[in-house]
């Protein structure tokens, strides 16, 4: 008896013994390929997808994932962080998932990685053209934080009637005396739209502006991606009175490489004294080796 | 130094791994069998397939048995397959009347065409824990009455409550012409929202919520109270492809559901008494047998056409958030390192606090 | 996770290039990079551009094609499991031809979906060379400014895609791709002004 997928002459299914490379349909691929580059041409914009489920959990870094898979090939070379690290267990897993279906090379090194999947942290090195930062995204909406319906902040974007996040900025300063948002803070893309840059820090939202690398926004469960193409002018809100400032470690240096200029982990040791760490550990491990 | 930079995570990623795995072998090394996960946890297998999104009760006992018991994670499981699997084909529409019916009860009229038929339920029994089964012993079937078994050709033709009530004029007809369904698994939603975007919503949501949800509504925090369930079935429907050589419509299998219909009137009533009142019908179809569910997303259907009212009949905040996998994937990824994050926050506090404690000191002050 | 057999087909591989290439192309616009694929296609010289539209068309969008004729039209339509649309309706739509006015008439998307504007691939005679047309280009992607010789394009189509981008966010975007697989990319957000005569 011949099987219905026989009859319509359907693919291999993954999962019982062999994957397509890089796991993901060449259906899923396009879609998320297509979505990509209506991203390019719309700066900030976020672009519905048809987000597909992953062996890893929603809100762990799916839309990273569908991106770096879809636009992956051969002679790739990826770096997988998480907070800047590559060690971290939830980067190890994304990494093996990308490893196990595609064969492709890895590396630690910033500079070497043609795409590199981050959550919540960009390289302290600057990327160069040709490289691809694909940040995980967990709340594409900038405007989530004043607005819960979708249907709502989908108007103000296409209006690009953007005051209440000015609002919400003011009333910060009204009880606390300053701009306290901290990590995923708006930013507005090529004059026009507002946008999550996702949790990474102050101190990485000047890397976005006028870049010479492509940077992908994936969020798989809200099911959006955006994109800031390079030489793109990315501006954080604020007010002339209270300006943008990013993080600041004056009195620390990374306990491992010396390093001042950089976004720091702080780390709790057993004695109950707190040191300070790279928290790019690929940039950390470069600086040590090089002072060898 | 005396630090000990972070590393190990793959090792430590397959020790866990290990370790779960093993927890659920026995003596032996084998799981439980799935096959007696199949038919002696039937029920949990239809609510992994219902939340799975995806018909195939092997499935669901595999990712329940390897899941060892956890449903949302067995869901997960099955929503991961399902994505790998190809679209082979679209199902034609099935008229539900063509129901092998296993289980019909009609709480709208006391009899009706066809009769209350109880079949499998748990609903009247009394919910004893009955510690024989820890024994180990062959269960005693309950002796004192005999279930009458009837072959197909016997079965009582069910009425459908909603045809008597459309043929009284008090239920709308369907409607000639559908709309093509939207696939929320291929496009999201969008708000507002289709019906067919809501019910295939409902139709995939995690049980718990719905429920609530529902239940919430009937408390009050939906546009109306609730309505009364016209009919509620249970049995086998026919799945039909058109065959990809000749574009006959062929049936390919059965696949079980149980199916809600429920009636409600509502209160925002047009004053225009130009029309006739009638009733409208709230519809909920899921995989397996899972009542509760159905009949929760009969009576969301209604509360989110209507729209008015408290949360249950917001459609945004109720599609949004009944999603199982979505919301225990996010609720859980706070699990996750957040110490990028946490030092700004933490450097802001620090910054404030010192800024608040210098300014309380008395002028003049110096430290 | 244990090793399985990873299936890669020709096709697959070739796609991934083609969009690498236009993803680089549309992300610096006035940067030309290269689409390698030469499919079987009826219009000679018009294969990578062809390959290009492989690469990003399926059963899930529409297609138009311009020029060629309702042979070639079907040809695409086949090969791509697309299914043909008038192409001001399109999504995608390939222009075999020069298309000049027509791109006022392609989808422009609208305030709240602008993603909905079309994308045209243009199969031109040449980039980069000589006595083509001279266009300056400017807005994200590109440093400063970038210039771009085309050859093939009209002065007709290059005034009706500026009015085509006229009010963002809603727009078309255009991959322009000559016979040896050439591939310049122009977004909406490009502006783009010729250099007279």
């Amino acid at each position: 008896m011949t099987s219905i997928a026989e009859l319509t002459g359907s693919n291999v299914s993954a999962g019982r013994g062999a994957y397509n490379f890089a796991f993901l349909d060449e259906a899923t691929k396009r879609e998320v390929r297509r979505a990509i580059l209506k991203g390019v041409a719309l700066p900030g914009h976020q672009i519905p997808f048809g987000s597909r489920e992953m062996p890893v959990a929603r809100g762990w870094g799916t839309g990273g994932i569908q991106v770096t898979l879809s636009i992956l090939g051969p002679d790739d070379c990826v770096k997988v962080i998480d907070q800047g690290a590559d060690e971290g267990v939830n980067a190890w897993n994304i990494r093996r998932l990308i490893t196990d279906t595609s064969g492709v090379a890895t590396t630690v090194d910033s500079g070497e990685a043609t795409i590199i999947q981050t959550r919540h942290r960009i390289p302290e090195a600057p990327l160069a053209e040709g490289q691809v930062l694909v940040l995980q995204v967990p709340m594409p909406e900038p405007l989530r934080m004043v607005e819960p319906s979708e249907r709502k902040t989908r108007e103000m974007h296409g209006q690009a009637d953007y005051g209440r996040a000015w609002v919400h900025l003011y009333e910060d300063i009204v009880s606390r005396g300053e701009i306290s948002h901290t990590t995923g803070y708006p930013v507005m893309v090529a004059g026009r739209y507002l946008l999550s840059p996702t949790p990474i820090p102050r101190w990485d939202i000047p890397k976005l502006n006028m870049a010479d690398c492509i940077f992908l926004f994936g969020a798989g469960r809200e099911k959006r991606i955006y994109v800031i193409p390079p030489h793109t002018r990315v501006e954080p809100i604020d007010f002339e009175d209270y300006p943008f400032y990013v993080e600041k470690f004056p009195d620390q240096r990374c306990a491992k490489c010396g390093a001042v200029d950089v976004y720091m982990n702080e780390l709790v040791l057993e004695s109950g004294e707190h040191v300070y760490t790279c928290s790019d550990s690929g940039y950390c491990d470069n600086r040590t080796a090089e002072a060898k | 130094m005396g630090y000990t930079a972070m590393k190990g995570g793959l090792d430590a990623i397959k020790s866990a791994e290990r370790l779960v795995v093993e927890r659920g072998l026995d003596s032996e090394g084998r799981t439980i069998e799935t096959a007696r996960v199949a038919s002696g946890m039937s029920l949990g297998v239809d609510r992994v397939m219902s939340e799975g999104g995806l018909y195939d009760p092997s499935a669901a006992a595999v990712a329940l048995v390897q899941a060892e018991g956890d449903l949302h994670e067995a869901s997960f499981m099955v929503r991961a397959y399902r994505s790998t699997l190809p679209r082979v084909a679209y199902s034609l529409p099935t008229n539900t009347s063509e129901m092998r019916v296993l289980r019909r009860i009609t709480p709208a009229f006391q009899s009706a065409p066809g009769g209350q038929l109880l079949g499998e339920t748990r609903d009247f029994s009394q919910r004893l824990l009955d510690w024989r089964i820890a024994g180990g012993e062959p269960t005693a079937v309950p002796s004192d009455a005999t279930p009458t078994h009837l072959p197909d050709s016997e079965l009582p033709k069910f009425t459908r409550i909603a045809d008597l009530l459309r043929g009284e004029g008090l239920l709308p007809e369907p409607l000639e012409e559908s709309v093509e369904p939207d696939d929320i698994t291929r496009a999201p939603i969008v708000f507002p929202a289709s019906r067919s975007a809501k019910l295939q919503t409902l139709a995939r949501g995690e049980t718990g919520s719905i429920v609530a949800f529902g239940y919430s509504a009937m408390r009050g925090y939906g546009a109306f109270v609730h309505g009364t369930i016209a009919e509620l079935r249970v049995g086998m429907i026919p799945l039909r492809i058109r065959h990809p050589y000749t574009g006959q419509p062929v049936t390919v299998g059965e696949v079980k559901v149980s199916e809600c219909e429920e009636f409600t009137i509502s209160p925002h009533r047009k004053s225009d008494v130009a029309d006739v009142e009638k009733f409208a019908l709230g519809y909920g179809l899921v995989f397996g047998q899972n009542e509760r569910k159905a009949i929760a997303m009969a009576m969301l259907d209604r509360q989110l056409a209507d729209g008015v009212g408290g949360l249950a009949a917001q459609e945004e905040f109720v599609l949004m958030h009944i999603d199982g996998i979505e919301a225990t994937g996010f609720v859980e990824h706070l699990k996750l390192p957040h110490y990028v994050e946490f030092q700004s926050i933490l450097q802001g506090m620090r910054r404030r606090r010192d800024r608040d404690l210098a300014a309380a000191e008395p002028a003049g002050a110096l430290s | 996770m244990t090793t399985q057999t990873i299936i890669f087909t020709p096709a697959a591989r070739q796609a991934q290039a083609d969009f690498r290439a236009a993803l680089e192309a549309l992300a610096r616009p006035g940067t030309a990079t290269q689409v390698s694929g030469t499919p079987a296609f009826p219009v000679s010289g018009a294969e990578h551009a062809y390959s290009l539209l492989l690469a990003l068309a399926d059963q899930e969008v529409t297609i138009g094609v311009l020029g060629g004729g309702e042979t070639v039209a079907r040809f695409a339509s086949l090969g791509t499991g697309s299914r043909i649309a008038p192409w001001e309706r399109a999504g995608y739509v390939l222009c075999l031809d020069d298309p000049g006015a027509a791109l006022r008439e392609l989808q422009r998307g609208d305030i709240e979906t602008p993603e909905l504007g079309a994308t045209a691939i243009i199969f031109v005679e040449a980039l980069g060379i000589a006595g083509g047309l001279m266009l300056t280009l400017s807005g994200p992607g590109i440093a400063s400014f970038a210039r771009v010789s085309v050859s093939g394009l009209s002065r007709a189509t290059i005034a009706a895609r500026n009015e085509a981008c006229a009010v963002y966010p809603q727009g078309i975007d255009l991959f322009l791709i000559d016979s040896a697989g050439a591939c310049i990319g122009m977004p909406r957000t490009t502006t783009v002004t010729l250099e007279a005569d």
